[in-house]
C-alpha cells in the first residue's frame, strides 16, 4: 500500500495515540498481517533509549513490533521502532559471504571467506606484529559480541587496537564521567524524570533523537506546571518548543555559558556548600587540587556580561536559567552529541556536572547529570566491556598495571599477556589504515565509509591494495561494502540472542525471534570461528555459544563496582531489563549509584550518605575548564557554521530506516536547513539548490528555509548516503576523549 | 497544516456519542474507541487553528480531557515558501492545561 507523506504523518499521529492505550495498530497500518503466532521479547534496534519491544512472529517471520509494557518505555515506541519489520526482509540483506575479486564482490563459501580473512590477519601479524591488525566494532553490536571481540584481540592476539563507532558519539561523555567521578556511566535513571522539577537540556534534540524520553519529560512538565524546562541549543528544535527558556547561542560557546551559570549560582548564594565541602574536590585545569576561592577567581572571567560577549546570550537570560537550575528541588540534565562531538567535549561534560556538584542536584530522585547515548548498546556493549583501545572490561584501564594484572588473573592468562600500551583510537586507527600501517581490519556492524568525519580521506585509504578489510554487515547497500575485501553475512537483530545495555545502565535481553536468513550467522558464531582459525588458545576463548560468553562476563564484572553477577539468563528472560550494579540473583538492580542504601557497592553502615568511590578519597571532582573556541571557527572565507545531526524518521547512516518506505518517503534525501535571514541574504528560497563548501569538499543540497537554525548556522542531517555530509565535516578531535568535532566547522553557502 | 494525534478521555457512558460527534467534524479522523473510554483522533488544521480544534473537542459533553501524543507542523509554509515554526506547544499547553504530551 502506497501512502502519501501526509498519510504517513497521520499514521504516525494515530499510532502514537494508539500506543498510549495499547491499541491495535492494524487500524492504521494496512500492512498488518493479523495477530502473530507468538510475541518475543527484545529491545529496539535504534537509539540508546533502549525501549523494550515485543516482536510479533507469524509463520516464522517477523510481522509486527509493539512496545513492551513491562520495560521502561511502558509500551510506547517511536515511529522508527514501530516500523522495524520491513528492515529484516529488505531485498538488500546480505545472506551469504562474498570475496572481492578483480574489484567485484563475488559469492563465496564460508570456508573460502574465513580462510582468506585468517590468512590476511596471520600474514600481517607475522610480518608486522600484532599492532598491525585491528578491530572496529559498534554500539549496535550485542554485549557478548563486543566482549568476545575485545577478548580475542587483547588476550588472544595481544593487540589493543580495539575501537568502535562509540568513539564518534559518546567518548566525551565517558571522559567526562571518568574525570568527574573516576567511573563511567550515569548515576541516575529514567525514573528520575518523573521526580525532576527542572530539566536542563543542552546539546540534545531529544524530541527527534530520543522521542520516548522526550515524551516522558513533556508528560512530567504537563503534570506539574511548576516544572521548568531549559533548552540550550543554537537550533530552535522541537525540543525547544516545550522550553520555558530556549537559550540560543553562538555555536561552540556553551562552555562560557556553563561557567557563567556557576558564577551566578554562587553569587546568588544558591550553591550547596554542605554538599560540596564534604563530597567534592576543586581541580584546576592543570589537574591540581584547589580550593573554593580559586574556583571563584576562575569564574570571574565568566560573569554573565562577559559570557554574553562570548556567546551572544543575554546576561539576564543566563541569570534566569542559573537560578532555575539551582532553585529547583531536583534538576536533571540531559545532553548528547551537541556536547560530545566537540574538541572540548570532555570539558563541556565536566562543566555540566560542575553545576550538579555545586548545587547538590545529584543522587536523589529527579536530580542527575544524564548523558544520553545515540546507539542501542554503546553503553552496555562498548563502554562497559571496555571495547576501546585504552580500556579493559568493567571500567579498568590498560595503562594501569594493577588493572591488567587483575584481568589477566580473571581470564587465566600468563602475567604480562595484555600489552601495556593502549592501541590506536578511532581517528588514529583509520589514519593508520589509510597510510597502510594497519594491514588488516575487522569491521563489525558499522559503516565507517559513511560515518567517519572528513570521510574522503578515509575512503581513499580503504581503496588501497596493500591493506585488507573484512566487514560483517547486514545490508549490501551500506557504503562501506564498496570498499571491503570480504563481506560476511551476520544474523540481524531479531535473528540472534544477546544483551543491549541502554543509557540508564539497564541491561535487557533480546531473545531470538526467528532463524537467520540464508547463510547468515550470528557475530558471536563468526568471531568464535575466527578465533579458532587464528589459533587463539581454546582456554582463552572456551565458549560454545552466546550464553557462555554472557556467563563469563557476569563473573568478570563481579569483582568490580559494575557487578551484574545477579543478572542470570533465566532472570533476563523473565524480566524486561535490570539496572546494574546487580550483585545477586535477588537484587532488584540499582536506580542510583554512589548513594548509601541504594548502591550495593556502599556498605549500609557507611558513615556518609554519598560515596564517590571512583576516587580513593570518595570525592567527585569539580573542574575549572575554561572556554576555548572550536577547532575551525568561521572566518572571512568560510563565514558560517555547519552542524550535523539526525531527523526523527532516520537513524545513523540510513541503512535501516531508508528501507522503510514510509520513513524513506518522509525524508527521501538530505537537505540544508538555512535561517530565513541568511536565505534572504543569499537569495535562497525553500527548495532551491544550495552549494555548501568547506575546506574539505563541496556539495549541493536542497534548501529548507526556516527559523530553526539561528542566523549564521546551517544544519544538514547525515543519514543520506547520496548526500554524504561527512565529506565536508572536520576530523579534529578532543585531546582527552579523541572524539571528533562533527558539530562545528566553517562553511560558505551560495545558491547553486 | 499541522497534524496532531491525541487521545480523548471520555465518560464511559458517553464514549460512543463523543466518537460520533468527532467523526462528523471536518478536520478530524477517528481511529476507534479503546478501553471503553478513549477515542483516538488525528486532527489536521493550520497551526493557528489547531488550538481551536482541540478546544472544540474539549467542549463536547462527556469529554474529561485530551492527551496529545503527536504533533507535526512540518508542512506549514509562509507565502515565500518558508517553514514558519510559529506554533508553540508551550502556549498550547498554557491554553489547554488538560492536554498531556
Amino acid at each position: 500500500m502506497k501512502l502519501t507523506r501526509r498519510e504517513v504523518l497521520k499514521c504516525a499521529a494515530a499510532s502514537s495515540a494508539l500506543m498510549a492505550v495499547g491499541g491495535n495498530l492494524s487500524s492504521v497500518m494496512a500492512a498488518d498481517d493479523g495477530e502473530p503466532d507468538k510475541w518475543v521479547k527484545a529491545v529496539c534496534r535504534f537509539c540508546g533509549t533502549g525501549c523494550g519491544v515485543m516482536i510479533g512472529v507469524k509463520n516464522g517471520k517477523v510481522v509486527t513490533v509493539k512496545g513492551d509494557p513491562n520495560n521502561h518505555n511502558q509500551g510506547f515506541l517511536c515511529l522508527k521502532g514501530a516500523l522495524m519489520p520491513p528492515i529484516v526482509y529488505a531485498k538488500e540483506r546480505v545472506t551469504r559471504p562474498y570475496i572481492r575479486k578483480d574489484g567485484q564482490l563475488v559469492p563465496a563459501t564460508w570456508d573460502e571467506a574465513m580462510d582468506l580473512v585468517v590468512s590476511k590477519f596471520k600474514k600481517a601479524i607475522k610480518e608486522h606484529g600484532p599492532t598491525s591488525v585491528a578491530y572496529y566494532g559498534s554500539g549496535q553490536a550485542l554485549t557478548e559480541e563486543s566482549y568476545l571481540a575485545n577478548k580475542i584481540w587483547k588476550a588472544g592476539l595481544r593487540c589493543n587496537n580495539v575501537e568502535g563507532n562509540p568513539r564518534l558519539c559518546m567518548a566525551s561523555a565517558v571522559g567526562g564521567y571518568y574525570t568527574s567521578f573516576g567511573k563511567d556511566e550515569p548515576c541516575g535513571c529514567y525514573e528520575d524524570i518523573d521526580a525532576a522539577t527542572c530539566f536542563f537540556i543542552i546539546g540534545s534534540n531529544m524530541s527527534e533523537c530520543h522521542p520516548i524520553l522526550f515524551k516522558r519529560v513533556a508528560a512530567r512538565k504537563q503534570a506539574d506546571p511548576n516544572v521548568k524546562v531549559i533548552v540550550v541549543d543554537p537550533r530552535k528544535t522541537n525540543t525547544a518548543r516545550i522550553a520555558d527558556e530556549h537559550v540560543s547561542f553562538k555555536p561552540g560557546t556553551d562552555l562560557a555559558i556553563l561557567n557563567a551559570m556557576a558564577y551566578v549560582i554562587i553569587q546568588e548564594e544558591l550553591d550547596n556548600p554542605r554538599f560540596y565541602n564534604k563530597y567534592v574536590n576543586f581541580m584546576t585545569n592543570g589537574k591540581k587540587k584547589a580550593d573554593f576561592k580559586t574556583y571563584m577567581k576562575f569564574l570571574e572571567d565568566y560573569t554573565p556580561e562577559k559570557a554574553e560577549k562570548i556567546s551572544g546570550v543575554p546576561a539576564d537570560q543566563i541569570r534566569r536559567i542559573a537560578k532555575m537550575f539551582a532553585e529547583s528541588s531536583a534538576t536533571m540534565s540531559f545532553w548528547t552529541m551537541g556536547l560530545n562531538q566537540r574538541i572540548r567535549g570532555v570539558w563541556a561534560n565536566n562543566l555540566v556536572t560542575n553545576l550538579h556538584l555545586l548545587t547538590g542536584h545529584i543522587g536523589k530522585p529527579g536530580a542527575c547529570n544524564f548523558s544520553l547515548t545515540g546507539q542501542p548498546n554503546a553503553c552496555g556493549g562498548v563502554r562497559d566491556t571496555g571495547s576501546l583501545c585504552h580500556l579493559l572490561p568493567a571500567g579498568r584501564m590498560i595503562k594501569k598495571p594493577e588493572h591488567r594484572a587483575q584481568l589477566e588473573k580473571q581470564w587465566g592468562l600468563k602475567p604480562g599477556t595484555i600489552a601495556p600500551k593502549p592501541g590506536l583510537h578511532t581517528i588514529a586507527l583509520w589514519n593508520a589504515f589509510s597510510e597502510g600501517k594497519i594491514k588488516a581490519m575487522y569491521v563489525l556492524c558499522t559503516n565507517p565509509a559513511h560515518s567517519l568525519p572528513n570521510v574522503n580521506m578515509y575512503t581513499e585509504g580503504m581503496e588501497r591494495k596493500d591493506n585488507f578489510m573484512v566487514l560483517s554487515e547486514p545490508f549490501m547497500d551500506a557504503e562501506t561494502v564498496k570498499y571491503c575485501d570480504v563481506l560476511l553475512p551476520p544474523a540481524f537483530w531479531c535473528e540472534k540472542r544477546g544483551v543491549y545495555g541502554c543509557s540508564e545502565r539497564r541491561y535487557s535481553l533480546l531473545m531470538q525471534a526467528v532463524e537467520p536468513m540464508g547463510e547468515c550467522r550470528s557475530d558471536v558464531e563468526i568471531l568464535l570461528d575466527f578465533a579458532k582459525r587464528m589459533g587463539v588458545d581454546p582456554k582463552v576463548i572456551p565458549f560454545k555459544n552466546v550464553d557462555d560468553v554472557w556467563d563469563e562476563w557476569r563473573e568478570v564484572s563481579s569483582i568490580t563496582p559494575y557487578n551484574f553477577k545477579g543478572m542470570t539468563r533465566e532472570r533476563q528472560e523473565k524480566e524486561s531489563g535490570i539496572l546494574w550494579p546487580c550483585p545477586t540473583e535477588d537484587h532488584p538492580g540499582t536506580k542510583r549509584r554512589y548513594v548509601r542504601g541504594e548502591d550495593p557497592n556502599i556498605p549500609k553502615d557507611y558513615k556518609n550518605k554519598y560515596w564517590f568511590y571512583g576516587y580513593p578519597d570518595g570525592k567527585a571532582k569539580l573542574w575549572m575548564r575554561p572556554y576555548a573556541p572550536a577547532a575551525e571557527e568561521p572566518d572571512a572565507k568560510y563565514p558560517m557554521v555547519l552542524t550535523t545531526g539526525r531527523v526523527i524518521d532516520h537513524w545513523h547512516t540510513g541503512t535501516m530506516t531508508m528501507k522503510v518506505p514510509e520513513l524513506r518517503r518522509s525524508f527521501p534525501r538530505a537537505y540544508v536547513e538555512v535561517n530565513i535571514e541568511d536565505a534572504k541574504k543569499h537569495g535562497i528560497k525553500n527548495g532551491d539548490n544550495v552549494l555548501l563548501e568547506t575546506r574539505r569538499d563541496k556539495m549541493v543540497f536542497p534548501a529548507k528555509v526556516s527559523d530553526v537554525c539561528r542566523p549564521g548556522l546551517v544544519f544538514v542531517p547525515w543519514y543520506d548516503k547520496d548526500l554524504m555530509i561527512n565529506k565536508l565535516t572536520l576530523n579534529a578531535f578532543d585531546k582527552g576523549s579523541k572524539q571528533p568535532e562533527y558539530k562545528i566547522c566553517a562553511v560558505r553557502i551560495k545558491k547553486a | 497544516m499541522a497534524i496532531m494525534g491525541f487521545l480523548v478521555h471520555t465518560l464511559r457512558e458517553d464514549v460512543d456519542a463523543v466518537e460520533k460527534k468527532i467523526t462528523a467534524m471536518p478536520e478530524m479522523t477517528t481511529y476507534g474507541i479503546h478501553q471503553g473510554q478513549y477515542v483516538v483522533v488525528v486532527a489536521e488544521a493550520i497551526s493557528d487553528r489547531i488550538e481551536a480544534v482541540v478546544e472544540q473537542v474539549k467542549e463536547l459533553d462527556g469529554v474529561l480531557t485530551i492527551y496529545t501524543t503527536y504533533l507535526t507542523i512540518e508542512d506549514e509554509m509562509d507565502e515565500n515558501g518558508n517553514i514558519e515554526t510559529n506554533l508553540s506547544l508551550r502556549k498550547l499547553l498554557k491554553k489547554n492545561p488538560g492536554i498531556n504530551l
